[in-house]
């Protein structure tokens, strides 16, 4: 489906990453969000890289991994209440392309990240503990997993 | 394979329609001539209608019959369309407007179809994992409701408050094991004021207590007892004398007293409101034709201007049970 248009899509978060021009979308997002915080005089080039990589990963993480359900009312009488956004992807099929853009895309932006403060170790720990916190959610042997029952319900 | 052959040949099939004597009683119907009311011209033999829902006699009524003439004139037969696309007309809104001053609550939200009115109320609140505790007894039109529901169900016995209170005992200790379950999961208890299979009236004042105790919410389905039970007609609440503000969600058909088609939910404007836009058999069914709803207008209309005619039902009632029970 596309977003904005007439569908039959019973839940339309499973198929809104797929919509046209969504990862476009995605990817100047965190470009604009870059370029502001560049701006900012206070931040250094690494620091405004640091940023850019930790708001972006906890953004994921509440949007993806942690906000579960929807936010409008879908005619499945709420199958897909106690799942978050992530898992509700594409009806829990494992691998598909959206999938896998959003892996790399943290992936990508803590290679940028590194480069651009040097590999500087302070950063450098910020930066691997915030693209952990992404990654390891998104592993297919951890759909649906609670861990410690924290926001099972 | 010669045998087989053979036996082939020799089969005879059973006849698809067994051969049938003409004077079957199924082969000759009884003929009903003229309109069904309270009398009934069967076989050219008058006879009185047991077999109909028309309480208050409002069927056979001339005002309500040429206030539907009148519609039929002015608007057509149907509607050719849901609520939600040119098919919300004056009268729906009239009606509306009326049921709900009527029964004194918020708003109230038509369905064209009496079983969908029940059957849409509750799937539009109850979802998947949600709790409703439903009497044994309840009609066809709530099980279905129920069963698109996806809800967990709970039956206790019929009429019987302490199994229903057995039944919210035990969801509390569950509560109180797995307190962020609870914190996420509606309940919900749904009950008939007068049941149609078994013509009880459900034990409202005890059913309320139990709602403030164990804090659920009740759905009641007044399908019969509307314009029958209460001083003015307005139900089972009417008849204990409960407010009407204790009760969530109250679903009745339109096809019995009012002698006109379709349902009606009444009840607080917040939770009405959700209907309109989560009821399925509101928003994807045609929406109810202006002579009926123009007719049940005009039911509404004597049943305010003449408060006795309730009375005189129980009364009537009342003598013909006492007399069949001989």
């Amino acid at each position: 489906m596309n977003v904005g248009v007439a569908h039959s899509e019973v839940n339309p978060n499973t198929r809104v990453m797929n919509s046209r021009g969504m990862w476009l979308t995605y990817a100047l997002g965190v470009g604009m969000l870059h370029i502001v915080l560049l701006s900012i005089p206070f931040f250094s080039v690494p620091v405004a890289w640091t940023l850019t990589n930790v708001i972006h990963n906890l953004g994921m993480y509440v949007f993806l991994h942690a906000v579960k359900g929807t936010p409008f009312e879908t005619p499945d009488q709420g199958k897909a209440r106690l799942l978050t956004h992530w898992e509700q992807l594409d009806y829990g099929v494992q691998c598909t392309s959206s999938r896998k853009f959003f892996t790399i895309s943290p992936i990508i932006l803590y290679f940028l990240a590194s480069f651009y403060t040097k590999y500087d170790p302070t950063h450098f720990i910020l930066n691997t503990t915030s693209l952990l916190t992404v990654l390891i959610p998104k592993l297919p042997q951890l759909h649906g997993v609670r861990i410690f029952g924290i926001n099972k319900y | 394979v010669q045998e087989k052959e053979e036996l082939i040949e020799e089969w005879q099939p059973e006849p698809l329609v067994p051969p049938v004597p003409k004077d079957h009683p199924a082969l000759n119907y009884n003929v009903v001539s003229g309109p069904p009311t309270h009398i009934i011209t069967v076989n050219g033999k008058e006879c009185v209608n047991f077999a109909s829902f028309n309480f208050l006699g409002l069927l056979d009524n001339e005002k309500v019959k040429s206030a539907a003439q009148a519609s039929l004139k002015k608007y057509g037969v149907g509607t050719c369309g849901p609520r939600g696309f040119y098919g919300t007309f004056d009268v729906h809104l009239e009606l509306e407007e009326r049921l709900a001053k009527f029964m004194r609550t918020e708003e109230a939200i038509i369905y064209s179809y009496g079983f969908a009115t029940i059957a849409s109320a509750i799937p539009a609140y109850s979802k998947r994992g949600d709790i409703v505790f439903v009497d044994e007894a309840a009609c066809f039109a709530i099980q279905k409701g129920l069963q698109a529901s996806r809800s967990n169900i709970k039956l206790f016995k019929h009429n019987d408050m302490a199994d229903l209170e057995r039944l919210l005992k035990e969801q509390e200790t569950e509560d109180q094991k797995n307190p962020r379950k609870a914190r996420v999961t509606r309940r919900f208890i749904v009950v008939e004021g007068l049941y149609m299979n078994t013509g009880d009236i459900c034990p409202l004042p005890e059913l309320i207590k139990l709602k403030y105790k164990y804090k659920v919410r009740i759905f009641l389905e007044e399908s019969l007892s509307f314009g029958v039970l209460g001083e003015h007609g307005r139900g089972v609440t009417e008849h204990f004398g409960i407010n009407i503000d204790d009760i969530d969600l109250i679903s009745a058909n339109m096809e019995n007293s009012l002698a006109s088609i379709g349902g009606f939910c009444c009840g607080r404007s917040f939770i009405i409101d959700h209907q309109r836009l989560s009821g399925q058999g509101y928003c994807f069914s045609a929406s109810l034709p202006p002579l009926l709803a123009a007719a049940a207008i005009e039911a509404l209309n004597i049943m305010e201007d003449n408060p006795e005619i309730f009375q005189t039902l129980r009364s009537k009632c009342e003598r013909i049970h006492k007399a069949l029970q001989g």
